[in-house]
């Protein structure tokens, strides 16, 4: 028996309404009730974190670098791990928008004072400059005074312990001069950190409208059970 | 006017504890369950009232709302003073949920009292009368509450007229406070919906 006008239309309709499914289903972003983004300085770099979930990043999701004034001021896209990079622009508020598909968008703001100086908005006696080269600080200062005094002061016989100390003392304050900026750093992410939990502490919206769905389902609960008693 | 975690003994809390049970069973045993989404918008507003803060001079104070539930709900305010603690105890952390009973009770028995003592003026047509109904009601109930708490502290070693005094002072510029809220909300209510008054939510 040949199916009527009718069936024919809804297996038809059927076929294509799964097929749309499982296209739309193959790209994740569909499954993501929100994209997160990310954003932190390290040195003079500025990087950029997008994903959906842990296990999904945000692969080739564009982001736009924009000033206070909404003036944009860079371009760029995240990689395979849903990271990008960038250069601090200039000392100002960032806002890092992110564009990823199926639309989903997101913003994040870098406050001025996270960012190193950069160009001409250095200030004179702001010793945060050279912000924290942590990592490029790796090899032991114990190595270079030795270059140093073999190719300043070679000494044949007997090395005067006032020279070493002073070229000693040489070496270890170009050392340190990038970690200057350490101390400060700390007690800044100290405070934030403080700061932070300082906000959970107080009552929030969620606890608000928590507290008001608890009252109002309670009430709920206790009409319909007197409702089923009558 | 929340008495902390700690501070109190466990035979203290544990008899307001028992008194909140039986205030509470009182307050459901009346209650008229017709009324209940009104016993609820009450509740909240309680919970909710901690949360408003107004500046007095320096410092400032939250709404407490006891004096106005007492008048409208009578007993019924022992349940929903102890849902709104409850919760305030779960999701803001003020107060402990030990002390649950004994706070309720310091809120919920002055509330109670000033239901069957100024109750029936603030129902009077007449302004004035119901006004000053209102604002006794308000002043009084967080006066009695103060007294209360007063009494649960004696039990920590200081003399009840000591407690009381420093309870009752701290608090004047709230009861004054809370006078006038109730007024208000008392005048509001008979222009806007005046069944709210007349018929007690308890029978």
């Amino acid at each position: 028996m040949s199916p009527t006008p009718r069936k024919r239309i809804l297996s038809v309709g059927r076929m294509v309404f799964l097929a749309w499914l499982m296209v739309l289903l193959s790209a994740p972003a569909v499954l993501a009730h929100k994209v997160y983004l990310f954003s932190w300085v390290e040195g003079d770099m500025v990087h950029v974190e997008a994903y959906f979930n842990k296990s999904r990043k945000v692969k080739g999701g564009k982001i736009i670098i924009l000033d206070a004034s909404g003036q944009k001021l860079l371009e760029g896209q995240t990689d395979d791990n849903g990271l990008f990079s960038f250069k601090a622009p200039i000392k100002a508020d960032l806002t890092v928008v992110l564009e990823a598909s199926m639309g989903h968008r997101n913003e994040w703001i870098i406050p001025a004072d996270e960012l190193p100086d950069v160009g001409g908005a250095a200030e004179p006696g702001d010793s945060t400059v050279a912000a924290v080269d942590v990592p490029e600080a790796k090899p032991a200062p114990v190595g270079s005074p030795t270059k140093e005094v073999n190719a300043e002061t070679f000494v044949p016989v007997q090395a005067d312990p006032e020279q070493i100390r002073k070229i000693i003392d040489e070496a270890l304050e170009a050392r340190l001069k990038p970690l200057e900026g350490l101390p400060k750093a700390v007690a800044g992410l100290q405070q934030a950190v403080i700061e932070l939990r300082k906000e959970e502490q107080k009552p929030g919206w969620v606890e608000i409208i928590g507290g008001l769905g608890w009252i109002f389902g309670i009430m709920g609960l206790a009409m319909y059970l007197r409702s089923r008693k009558k | 006017m929340h008495i902390s975690e700690g501070v109190l003994s466990m035979p203290v809390l544990a008899a307001g504890a028992a008194m909140t049970v039986a205030g509470t069973a009182v307050g459901l045993k009346k209650m008229n369950y017709d009324r209940l989404p009104q016993v609820a918008i009450l509740s909240a507003a309680f919970f909710l009232a901690s949360l408003v803060h107004i500046p007095i001079g320096p410092a400032s104070v939250h709404l407490v709302l006891t004096g106005l539930l007492g008048i409208l709900l009578g007993w019924a305010a022992f349940p929903a003073i102890l849902i709104g603690l409850a919760l305030q105890g779960v999701l803001f952390q003020y107060g402990g949920l030990t002390g649950l009973g004994l706070n309720t009770l310091n809120m919920a028995l002055p509330a109670v009292l000033c239901y069957y003592l100024f109750g029936p003026w603030a129902r009077r047509p007449s302004p004035g009368l119901s006004g000053t109904g209102a604002f006794l009601a308000g002043f009084g109930a967080v006066f009695l509450s103060g007294l209360m708490v007063g009494l649960s502290l004696v039990c920590t070693g200081e003399s009840f007229l000591g407690a009381a005094k420093t309870v009752v002072i701290a608090h004047v510029p709230v009861m004054i406070l809370e006078g006038i809220i109730t007024v208000i909300c008392v005048q509001f209510l008979k222009k806007v919906k005046p069944e709210v008054l007349d018929v007690a939510y308890t029978t």
